[in-house]
C-alpha cells in the first residue's frame, strides 16, 4: 500500500472517530441541557463544547493508536531503513543555538554529545556549531573560554566551532539561518539542538544514515525525554512525559506519517531543503502577530511540506533528552512566548500552498491556547445558567395554559455519564503509558516498581488536575493580553533549578485565589452539588499558591526522590550521555570564570584575550556596530583611566568594545603599563 | 639568538627603563615568569627601537615582536586572528614551561610550530555562502484578490 493510502486510512480512522465521538458527546450535552428548551446560549454553549471536546477525543484516539504500535512494535510505513552497519558519507553539522545560557551546562552537554559521537566511529562524519545570540557580554567571554576548553579537552579543533552574532536579528531562526547562509552548503544534514539538549550518539548517527536511505526526507523529529530536574514540579513533569509521552509521541506518528511537524530542536534536516524552503519572511504589521516568526519550527515543517519534502516524528529513536522549566512561574513564563507565537500561526495558516495536515499541526497549536479561554467561557456560561435557573423561576406552562405544568428535570444520570466518560477520555491515554510500563518488567523498574509506579501516576494525576485550572487562567491572561497587542519579547529561559517566593506566589496567583473563591462561593450559593462538581477547579484554583511555592522546591523533589517517586528510568540508570553531561556541569564549571566582568577578563587575562581575539573575526557583522555606543564607552573608559571596572560600561557599550580588537588589544596593553 | 632574530643576542642591562615591570608582566601573561620574564623583557629593551621610558608603547612594541615570532613559528602570512589563535595555543598548552627560552627565540624550536598549530583554536571554518530567500506566506485569497485587481484594471472594450 502507497504511503498516501496508509495515510488516508489512518487517518480516516482517527479523525472519524474524533468526530463520532464529539458529535456523540455535543449530543448528549444537548440532552442534557434542553430541560427547558433549548436558547441562543446554550446553542453556543454545545459549540464551544463541541470545539474543546474535539482536542480531547483527537487524544483519546490517537494514543490509543499509539498504545497499540507500541504494543505490537509497528514501524512507520513508507520510511527506508538504512542498514545498522552503513558507511556515513553524508556530513552533518550539529547545531546548539545558545542565547544568555549557562556556558557550563551547554559545555558539558556538547561534551557529552562529542564523546557519545566518538564511541559510534563516525566523528568524521560530524561537527559541531555553538551558534551563540548571547546579548550578556559576561556570558558572551565565558562561553568563549569555555568553547576553548571544550577544544582543548576533546582535541576539537577544527571540529567544534563557535560564532556570535552582533545582531540577532529573527531571535532562534534567524541565528540558524545565519549558519546556513555562511556555512549550510558544507553540511548534507544538521541536527538543531537546544542549549539543554543531550543526544546519544548512536541516534545521531542513525538518524543522518536515515536521511540518507531516505533523500525525499527533509526532517527527522526525535521526541525528546524530559530528564535532569530536581524541583518537584519538574520531576512530576518529567515523570509524566516519561510514562505517557511515548503513548502520546506514537500516536500523532501513526496518524501524521510522512507529514510531521518540527518541534524546534533534537530533531535532523536537510540542509538544502531547509535553505531552499525555510526562509522565514517577517510577518507584515507589529508584534505580537506581526513581526519576526516566533514558534518558527511549525511554520518551518509547514514549508518543508509545501516543498514536497517529508517531515517524520520518530518515537522509536529514542537517545534524545531535553530539560524542562523548574517550577509553575517558569512554566508559565514559556507558554507567554510559545502563546504568542502560536497565536501569530493564525496567519501562517491560511498561507497558500500549505498541506492540510500542515493547517491542522498549526491549528492545533493555536487552539493548545485557545482552549483555555474557551473552556473558561463554558464552565462560566453553565454557571450563569445554574444561577439563572436558581434565580428565575422555569417557565412550567411553556407552550400554553394547561392544568399540568412542565416540571423541568435535570437528566443526572446523563450528566454523570458525560462527565465521566469525558475525564475519562482524558485519563486513559495516561492509563495506556502505565499498562506499557507495567507490561515491562525492566521499564517499571525503571520508575521505582509497580507499586510505586502506579502511586506516582496517581498523585501526577492529582497534581496535573489542580494545576490545570491556574493554568486554564495563565492562558486565557496571556491570549487577552496578546490579543491587546502586547509583546513578549525574548527573555532568557530559566534551566536551573529555580524557587518561588511566597511573596512572588502570592503576587502571581492573587487573582487566581480570588477567581476560585468566588467561583466556589457562587456554586455553593445555586447548589451544594453544583459545587461538588467544581471542587477540583475551586480547590486547584484557592491553593495555587501554596501549590506553586511547595512544587517549587528542590528540597520536595529530592524528598519525593528518596521515596522513589517520580523517578523515570533515565535516572535509575542513566545513559552515559546523560551520565556525563551531568557530571562534566561541575568540570566546566571549574573551568570558567564564573561571575566576573567579561570584559575586564578579557583586558586582564591573556588566555582569555587572545581567545577572544581568535574569534572576533568569526562573528557575524562583527565590523558593523554601533559608532555612538563604542565613543561613549571610549569616553567613559578615558574618563576612568584605570579600566572597564572603573568606567561604569553598560552591557551594550561592554558588548561594543568587545566588537573592537584595536580597541582591547589598547586597553591590555595600558593595563599591563599601568599595573603596580 | 642567531641572526635572524630581530633582538640582540643578551638582554640588555635594564636598569633604570621606566618600562621593564610593564614587560615583564606583559611576559608573565604568556607564562614567562621570574627570570625567564626579566630575560625577555631584557631582550625587548636591547632592542634599539624599544621604547625604555614608555611602559605603554614598551608593551605594544614587545607585543609586536611576539606576534612576529608567531608568524615566523605559523611559517606564512598569518592573519591576527591566526596569530591570536597561536598565542592562546601556546598559553593551552602551557608553553612557557613546556618549552622553556622558546618564546622569542629564533629559528624556533623543531616541532614547536606543528604542536601550536595541531592546538590553535579555529573559530569557524571557511564560509560557502549560501541563498535562503524569505518564502512567501501569502494568504490563500491574495491570488484570488490579486487576480480581481487585474481583471480591475484591465483595459474595457473602449479603452
Amino acid at each position: 500500500m502507497s504511503l498516501f493510502w496508509e495515510a488516508l486510512g489512518r487517518r480516516t480512522a482517527i479523525f472519524g472517530a474524533t468526530g463520532a465521538s464529539t458529535a456523540i458527546a455535543t449530543g448528549e450535552l444537548h440532552q442534557v441541557l434542553r430541560v427547558s428548551g433549548t436558547t441562543w446560549v446554550e446553542v453556543g454553549l454545545l459549540a464551544l463544547f463541541a470545539v474543546n471536546f474535539v482536542w480531547v477525543a483527537l487524544s483519546f484516539w490517537a494514543s490509543l493508536a499509539g498504545f497499540f504500535v507500541l504494543r505490537w512494535r509497528l514501524g512507520p510505513p513508507g520510511l527506508a531503513r538504512p542498514r545498522p552497519d552503513a558507511p556515513l558519507t553524508a556530513r552533518t553539522a550539529v547545531l546548539v543555538p545558545v542565547y544568555n545560557e549557562d556556558p557550563a551546562c551547554v559545555y558539558a552537554n556538547l561534551e557529552a554529545i562529542y564523546r557519545s559521537v566518538t564511541a559510534t566511529g563516525h566523528l568524521d562524519a560530524f561537527d559541531f556549531f555553538v551558534l551563540s545570540d548571547t546579548t550578556d557580554p559576561d556570558v558572551w567571554v565565558a562561553e568563549e573560554l569555555g568553547w576553548a576548553a571544550l577544544c582543548r579537552r576533546l582535541g576539537g579543533q577544527g571540529r567544534v566551532f563557535y560564532r556570535k552574532r552582533r545582531r540577532n536579528s529573527g531571535r532562534k531562526a534567524g541565528n540558524i539561518a545565519d549558519f546556513c547562509r555562511r556555512w549550510g552548503r558544507r553540511y548534507e544534514t544538521m541536527v538543531v539542538l537546544d542549549a539543554d539538549s543531550v543526544m546519544d550518539g548512536e541516534t545521531l548517527v542513525t538518524m543522518a544514515r536515515l536521511m540518507a536511505v531516505n533523500p525525499d526526507v527533509g526532517l527527522i523529529q526525535s521526541p525528546p525525554v524530559i530528564i535532569g530536574r530536581h524541583t518537584l514540579f519538574a520531576r512530576l513533569h518529567q515523570f509524566a512525559s516519561r510514562l505517557y509521552g511515548p503513548v502520546f509521541a506514537a500516536g500523532q506518528a501513526f496518524w501524521q506519517l510522512g507529514d510531521g511537524n518540527f518541534w524546534g530542536h533534537n530533531a535532523i534536516i536537510r540542509t538544502r531543503a531547509f535553505m531552499d524552503a525555510c526562509g522565514l519572511p517577517e510577518l507584515p504589521g507589529r508584534a505580537p502577530f506581526g513581526g519576526h516568526i516566533l514558534s518558527h519550527d511549525f511554520v518551518e515543517a509547514a514549508l518543508l511540506r509545501r516543498a514536497g519534502w517529508r517531515v517524520w516524528l520518530l518515537p522509536e529513536l529514542g537517545g534524545s533528552y531535553e530539560e524542562t522549566p523548574p517550577t509553575m512561574l517558569d512554566f508559565a513564563k514559556r507558554d507567554r512566548r510559545w502563546c504568542q507565537g502560536n497565536l501569530q500561526h493564525l496567519r501562517v495558516l491560511v498561507a497558500r500552498g500549505l498541506h492540510p495536515i500542515s493547517r491542522l499541526h498549526l491549528a492545533m497549536g493555536v487552539m493548545s491556547y485557545l482552549s483555555s479561554p474557551l473552556w473558561l467561557v463554558f464552565l462560566t456560561c453553565g454557571l450563569l445558567m445554574a444561577v439563572h435557573a436558581q434565580v428565575f423561576a422555569p417557565p412550567y406552562f411553556p407552550h400554553h395554559e394547561t392544568l399540568f405544568p412542565v416540571w423541568p428535570t435535570l437528566d443526572v444520570a446523563r450528566a454523570a455519564t458525560l462527565f465521566a466518560v469525558t475525564m475519562g477520555m482524558l485519563a486513559v491515554p495516561k492509563l495506556l503509558g502505565l499498562a506499557l510500563a507495567l507490561g515491562d518488567a525492566r521499564l517499571v523498574r525503571g520508575f521505582g516498581g509497580r507499586v510505586r509506579t502506579v502511586v506516582s501516576m496517581l498523585l501526577e494525576m492529582v497534581f496535573s488536575a489542580l494545576v490545570a485550572p491556574v493554568m486554564m487562567l495563565f492562558h486565557t491572561r496571556f491570549v487577552v493580553d496578546i490579543l491587546r497587542g502586547r509583546d513578549a519579547g525574548w527573555m532568557k529561559q530559566r534551566r536551573d533549578d529555580g524557587s518561588v517566593t511566597v511573596g512572588e506566589a502570592v503576587a502571581r496567583h492573587a487573582g487566581h485565589t480570588l477567581f476560585g473563591a468566588a467561583l466556589g462561593a457562587t456554586a455553593w450559593t445555586v447548589s451544594p452539588v453544583l459545587f461538588w462538581w467544581l471542587s477540583p477547579l475551586v480547590i486547584g484554583l484557592i491553593l495555587a499558591a501554596p501549590l506553586n511555592v511547595l512544587s517549587a522546591r528542590a528540597g520536595a523533589g529530592a524528598w519525593a526522590r528518596r521515596r522513589r517517586l517520580f523517578v523515570i528510568p533515565e535516572e535509575a540508570d542513566p545513559p552515559l550521555a546523560l551520565y556525563r553531561a551531568n557530571t562534566l556541569t561541575e568540570t566546566y564549571r571549574g573551568l570558567m570564570p564564573g561571575t566576573v566582568d567579561g570584559l575586564s577578563l578579557v583586558i586582564t587575562d591573556p588566555l582569555a584575550h587572545a581567545v577572544h581575539l581568535t574569534l572576533l573575526p568569526g562573528h557575524s557583522d562583527a565590523a558593523a556596530g554601533d559608532p555612538d555606543t563604542l565613543a561613549a564607552a571610549r569616553d567613559k573608559l578615558a574618563a576612568a583611566g584605570h579600566g572597564p571596572e572603573a568606567a561604569g560600561l553598560s552591557p551594550a557599550e561592554a558588548t561594543a568594545v568587545l566588537f573592537d580588537a584595536d580597541l582591547l588589544t589598547e586597553l591590555r596593553h595600558a593595563r599591563l603599563a599601568a599595573a603596580a | 639568538m642567531d641572526n635572524m632574530s630581530p633582538l640582540a643576542a643578551e638582554p640588555a642591562a635594564t636598569c633604570g627603563a621606566a618600562a621593564e615591570p610593564a614587560l615583564v608582566r606583559f611576559f608573565a601573561g604568556l607564562g614567562c615568569d621570574g627570570a625567564e620574564g626579566r630575560r625577555l623583557a631584557g631582550l625587548v629593551l636591547g632592542d634599539r627601537a624599544a621604547p625604555r621610558h614608555d611602559p605603554a608603547a614598551a608593551v605594544a612594541h614587545a607585543d609586536a615582536l611576539v606576534r612576529a615570532w608567531f608568524t615566523v613559528l605559523l611559517g606564512r602570512a598569518a592573519a591576527p586572528a591566526e596569530i591570536s589563535a597561536a598565542r592562546a595555543a601556546f598559553l593551552m598548552l602551557d608553553g612557557a614551561r613546556r618549552w622553556p627560552g622558546a618564546l622569542l627565540a629564533l629559528p624556533p624550536l623543531p616541532g614547536l610550530g606543528e604542536a601550536l598549530c595541531a592546538t590553535c583554536p579555529l573559530g569557524v571554518p571557511p564560509a560557502v555562502p549560501g541563498a535562503m530567500l524569505d518564502q512567501p506566506l501569502d494568504p490563500v485569497w491574495s491570488s484570488g484578490r490579486a487576480r480581481v485587481r487585474r481583471l480591475a484594471r484591465r483595459p474595457g472594450p473602449n479603452g
